[in-house]
């Protein structure tokens, strides 16, 4: 009888036990330990990225990039960047900002409409901009309204473009909100789900009206600075053997026969391959081959081109501009395929090659920017 | 053997009116710790059914945006730790103070030191963004909007140059009120001696919450971000230990004017296919 009595006794708090046991997991809830250990040593990364962003722009697809590859707007002759910078200020576009704040539900079916009108606004808004232009910059510079023109012109097209592209992505989401409507009238999940597909429709909302701003930006001011600079990496940090070397008043990275420069991205200090940089010098080249053009001598190594100087007495190869239209055998390793106006060009840094030779033995010639 | 049997009984009896007890109590002792995890679900109020959130959250949300928005000028200081996870999986913790300066609609200067000692700064003047790093005396200056919404926007969803705490400084906070799918009030919280209302939103990609202050300053005080569908579900915490409501402010400090030997270097964005790498080899 004592055995039954214990046995009954173990049992009621085992069971007991057992209900212990899944409140503690209960009360957890949500916790979910830390993930273990893991590799370390070596550097740390510090660097959040760009993925930890705003509250308010959390469903905007944030892996979005321009693609710099796309044909840009042609620029020719002696256009100065630097003058354009004065006047053509970056325009005011709270519409689209005030057509954000309009959440409601019947905002679906009139976002084409609305977005057609922001399209007419905006070129109406443009075309302002571009008088406003014009007149400030009537200086007899009749080649620079041309371009104006060819400019204003090509942006058109791009819109017509990108309007078509909008339309189309407009017609699938439609379709796809069509499709979520009838289950949401089905269902029972009500009103969640609801929201859920308003919230969802305004980020694509946000995405095309970011696509728009950056298409615009980039049509009306991708010369003002170095965005056509395209390099083929960016590093967070210099993890190689490198020394610090200051050619004029500027202070480079080389690792070995390669040189870093900093660069902003996303926000912090990187670090981009360059090419030599103009104004290095070195007392000895290396495997240099000579080249001979209007009759003077360059010295060519890794990809540089070098003069020869004398300084109180001894020779130093000086790092210049390469020759334009030099045919080479080879182009670095990292350079860059990019298309401008349908034309293949490959940049590393500063320099611009495009292919030439037969199909058997490509080589390439040292052409002006395309930009 | 009777009398045993009785005995053994009633022991068995009051020990599974213990365990019941026992069993029916918890949930109780459960929420009431609400407040350090679970939000209590019993003091759940009405919800909002064109948000999805807790008409409380979204009432003590829109008092705070609003009185946020109504200010012209403000400074806030604040200390602020992300979460970086590593290749390995590890999550690294990395702290840092900021002071902000908010001059509406078009000037913003930040400062950010890091926990490793670097100092960032950041100038908006209504035209140009500047971006400079002490350590590196280095800057650079981007063309942008003419206000602070277009501007952090833009820097935000062109030049990936995301700031979590940016959400605080728009000139337009009302999007905050309708990114929630959910939200909730937690309960009452006290952040040092300050009473706060705590409360929990969920989004699409990401969860957070905000602190905000009781009384007729309705401040937030703290903010907590969960990027959840990111590795490792990274946080962003910041914790605004000093408004200034009315801070003097002049124009000059919202110039950027470049220190000694400061040298301005390109901003880059990549293309598509282009890789960000860890380091030059």
């Amino acid at each position: 009888m004592k055995i039954n009595y214990i046995l009954k006794c173990a049992l009621v708090f085992w069971l007991m036990s057992l209900f212990l046991a899944t409140d503690m997991v209960d009360a957890r809830g949500g916790g979910g330990g830390g993930r273990g250990g893991g590799g370390g040593g070596g550097g740390f990364s510090r660097s959040s990225g760009s993925q930890m962003g705003s509250i308010r722009n959390s469903g905007m697809d944030r892996s979005r990039s321009y693609d710099s590859s796309r044909s840009r707007p042609e620029r020719t002759g002696g256009e100065s960047a630097v003058g354009d910078r004065s006047t053509d200020r970056f325009d005011s576009r709270g519409e689209g900002i005030q057509q954000r704040q309009d959440t409601s539900a019947g905002r679906q079916t009139d976002r084409q409409d609305t977005r057609t009108d922001r399209e007419s606004e905006r070129q109406n808004t443009r075309t302002d901009r571009q008088d406003g232009r014009t007149e400030k910059r009537d200086e007899g510079q009749a080649t620079r309204e041309e371009k104006q023109t060819e400019r204003q012109t090509t942006r058109e097209e791009k819109q017509g473009e990108r309007q078509a592209s909008r339309e189309e992505r407009q017609g699938n989401r439609s379709e796809q909100r069509g499709d979520l409507g009838e289950s949401i009238k089905d269902s029972n999940l009500g009103e969640y789900t609801a929201a859920r597909a308003i919230q969802e429709d305004r980020q694509d909302f946000i995405g095309d009206m970011y696509d728009d701003y950056y298409n615009e930006w980039y049509d009306d001011h991708w010369h003002y600075y170095d965005m056509h600079y395209t390099p083929a990496n960016v590093y967070v940090g210099l993890s190689c053997n490198h020394v610090v070397v200051q050619v004029g008043n500027v202070t480079y990275y080389q690792c070995g026969s390669v040189w870093y420069d900093r660069v902003y991205y996303q926000g912090e200090v990187h670090y981009v391959e360059i090419s030599t940089p103009k104004g290095a010098e070195v007392k000895e080249l290396k495997d240099a081959t000579t080249l001979e053009v209007s009759g003077k001598t360059y010295y060519i190594s890794n990809h540089a081109f070098y003069e020869r100087i004398k300084r109180e007495g001894q020779y130093l190869y000086v790092v210049v501009d390469p020759p334009l239209g030099t045919e080479v055998a080879s182009i670095p390793k990292d350079a860059v395929e990019i298309k401008v106006e349908g034309a293949t060009y490959y940049q590393y840094d500063k320099v611009f090659y495009r292919k030439a030779g037969d199909p058997e033995q490509t080589t390439y010639v040292i052409v002006a920017s395309p930009f | 053997m009777k009398r045993i049997k009785k005995t053994s009984f009633i022991k068995l009896a009051l020990v599974a009116v213990v365990g019941l007890l026992n069993f029916a109590i918890r949930p109780t002792v459960i929420a009431g710790s609400a407040n350090a995890g679970k939000i209590d679900q019993t003091k759940q109020t009405a919800v909002d059914s064109s948000t999805g959130v807790d008409e409380q959250a979204l009432a003590i949300l829109k008092k705070a945006t609003s009185y946020l928005t109504g200010l012209n000028q403000f400074r806030l200081k604040g200390l602020a730790a992300i979460d970086v996870v590593q290749d390995s999986g590890q999550k690294l913790q990395f702290g840092s103070t900021a002071e902000v300066t908010v001059k509406r609609p078009n000037r913003i200067y930040a400062s950010r030191t890091l926990d490793e000692g670097d100092v960032r700064r950041f100038w908006y003047d209504g035209a140009v963004a500047t971006l400079y790093e002490e350590s590196s005396n280095v800057y650079t200056k981007i063309p942008v909007f003419d206000t602070i919404d277009e501007t952090l926007d833009y820097l935000e969803t062109v030049f990936k140059d995301p700031r979590p705490l940016a959400d605080l400084l728009y000139n337009d906070l009302s999007p905050l009120l309708k990114v929630p799918l959910s939200g909730s009030y937690v309960g009452e919280s006290y952040l040092g001696v300050t009473a706060c209302d705590h409360l929990a939103f969920r989004g699409k990609s990401l969860d957070w919450q905000f602190w905000v202050e009781r009384g007729e300053k309705p401040l937030i005080r703290k903010v907590v971000i969960t990027y959840k569908e990111l590795p490792g579900e990274p946080q962003f915490v910041a914790h605004l230990v000093e408004w200034d409501t009315q801070p003097e402010l002049s124009d000059a400090i919202f110039q950027f004017s470049p220190p000694e030997g400061a040298r301005q270097i390109r901003f880059v964005t990549l293309r598509k296919n282009d890789s960000e790498k860890g380091g030059a080899q």
